[in-house]
């Protein structure tokens, strides 16, 4: 079948990227994208301006609020490595 | 793909559900009760994590909650609602179609109604709610099939569907919503909506009543700015300050009572009063509440040692009664309990729950929250979460119309597979 998807296959993701996973999955026509084999700095960066409203968001910016800079960059670092196996 | 079809074709697959017995001096066991939202994603979860997996489930395929409401005013058919349990199956789970009816955690087992027992190291219970048939007066399985509450999806959601669709234009049609907690906060108030559009679009003579035993609800201002806009004409919602709070019903002739008057209606849908499935009661894990207290960092309930309760059933503190936290609870739930085996301490936990509401077709709402355990509970992140906008744009409204769609399409693979 199929291979699994990045998030299936995690055990040792952070618990915040483990969150991350009720939406964004991986199915390629999906109109919320996939975070796997995102570059790290794009992933933060897109966090960072969620968080401070500079990016315009449906829910990003709430959710954004929620996690600390060293929590964005443990997740961005995790899918980034995930995505590229 | 009908639901009689998708049985049939899962029971097909299932000749041989039961429990396997190779390596089980090896692997630790788990057993898992419900295969909802929670269920399966803890299931796949522990799975992945080599620990050997049972999961009991009463039907041999689940219909989903969420988007059901669509299937009631004819936007969606109920098969793209119902999913089997193949892609569990293929991860090595065992499934075992039957339901729980006692258990014993001294001697860690489960015992099924066919009389077969389960033996387990660690025991996930996520058996979602029952309706409490016994807490309001006169509404008993025989009234459900005169006023369906289809706060269950599946046949109850068929049969509130027809009767919308049966009812002559210029019938009123009543909706009771009982007071927290309950299955899915905002999903009778999407249901409200969506009956409302129902009604503007093809029976403008008539008018849905919502009875509440609430004032205030989930999302509410965004809800009742959205109703004076797209159905002012089609929706009444009466709280329980101006008597909304229905105290008894009267099925045979389609009446709702509440302290200030009766309300009767050409179709009638009663959302029940609801409480953990029986099997948290019958495991001594729900509290007087009905509910199950649990330890927000595994989810291991505060009552029995050895058993963790996930989604509904199970008291999160500030996180709903959602199949979104449900999967995410899974996830975590899955982790504290591989690590629990191994001798290790739990992960810590960091959760996000986002529901969308559909108001109409391409307008959608969210409301969301970002939950830590503190003080014993699972918390809300200050600073976060939120609904969304009161002042949004048709483009906004639209856009959270299509996540909501991608949202279930993403539960739904990791949960039972790519359809």
């Amino acid at each position: 079948m199929v291979a699994l998807s990045p998030d299936i296959a995690a055990q040792d993701a952070p618990a915040a990227a483990l969150a991350c996973g009720g939406c964004h999955g991986s199915a390629p026509d999906s109109a919320i994208p996939r975070l796997g084999g995102q570059p790290s700095a794009d992933m933060v960066s897109a966090m960072e301006a969620f968080r401070s409203g500079a990016r315009e968001a449906t829910v990003m910016g709430r959710i954004a609020k929620g996690f600390s800079d060293a929590e964005i960059r443990a997740i961005a670092d995790w899918y980034a490595r995930e995505g590229a196996k | 793909m009908n639901r009689r079809t998708l049985i049939k074709r899962a029971l097909a697959l299932s000749g041989l559900a039961v429990p396997s017995l190779a390596g089980a001096q090896a692997k630790p066991k788990v057993v898992i009760i419900g295969g909802g939202f929670g269920g399966a994603m803890a299931a796949r979860r522990l799975a992945a994590s080599g620990i050997t997996v049972t999961l009991v489930e009463r039907e041999a395929g689940v219909v989903a909650c969420p988007f059901s409401n669509t299937v009631l005013v004819g936007l969606r058919e109920i098969g793209q609602q119902q999913f089997g349990f193949e892609a569990l199956r293929r991860d090595g789970i065992t499934l075992v179609q039957g339901e729980a009816v006692a258990c014993d955690p001294a001697a860690r087992q489960i015992r099924l109604r066919d009389g077969a027992s389960l033996a387990y190291d660690r025991l996930i219970l996520s058996p979602g709610v029952d309706i409490r048939l016994d807490a309001l007066t006169g509404y008993d399985a025989a009234a459900a099939e005169i006023m369906p509450h289809a706060w269950k999806a599946g046949p109850q959601t068929g049969l509130l569907a027809r009767q919308l669709q049966a009812m002559p234009d210029g019938g009123v049609v009543l909706m009771s919503i009982p007071a927290n907690p309950y299955r899915c906060p905002p999903g009778p108030y999407e249901r409200a909506s969506l009956i409302g559009w129902y009604l503007k679009t093809h029976k403008p003579r008539s008018k849905l009543v919502v009875l509440d035993a609430k004032d205030e609800f989930s999302k509410q201002r965004l809800f009742q700015q959205a109703w004076r806009a797209l159905y002012p004409d089609h929706i009444e919602w009466i709280g329980q300050s101006k008597g909304g709070k229905v105290i008894s019903v009267d099925a045979g002739a389609h009446t709702l009572v509440t302290d200030f008057g009766r309300h009767t209606g050409a179709v009638v849908n009663v959302i029940p009063p609801q409480r953990a499935g029986a099997i948290a009661t019958a495991a001594g894990v729900a509290d007087r509440s009905g509910w199950c207290p649990i330890d927000p960092q595994t989810f291991e309930s505060r009552l029995q040692p050895g058993i963790h309760v996930i989604g509904d059933a199970a008291i999160m503190g500030a996180m709903p009664k959602s199949a979104f936290a449900a999967n995410a609870q899974a996830k975590a739930c899955a982790r504290a309990v591989a690590a629990l085996l191994k001798g290790e301490a739990p992960p810590p936990v960091k959760l996000i729950n986002t529901c969308y509401s559909l108001v109409a077709p391409d307008y959608g709402i969210s409301v969301a929250g970002v939950y830590q355990p503190a003080n014993g509970v699972l918390a809300d992140i200050a600073g976060a979460g939120g609904t969304s906008p009161l002042d949004a744009s048709a483009q906004t409204r639209r856009l959270e119309a299509d996540y909501a769609a991608s949202w279930f399409q993403t539960i739904t693979a990791e949960s039972y597979g790519l359809a």
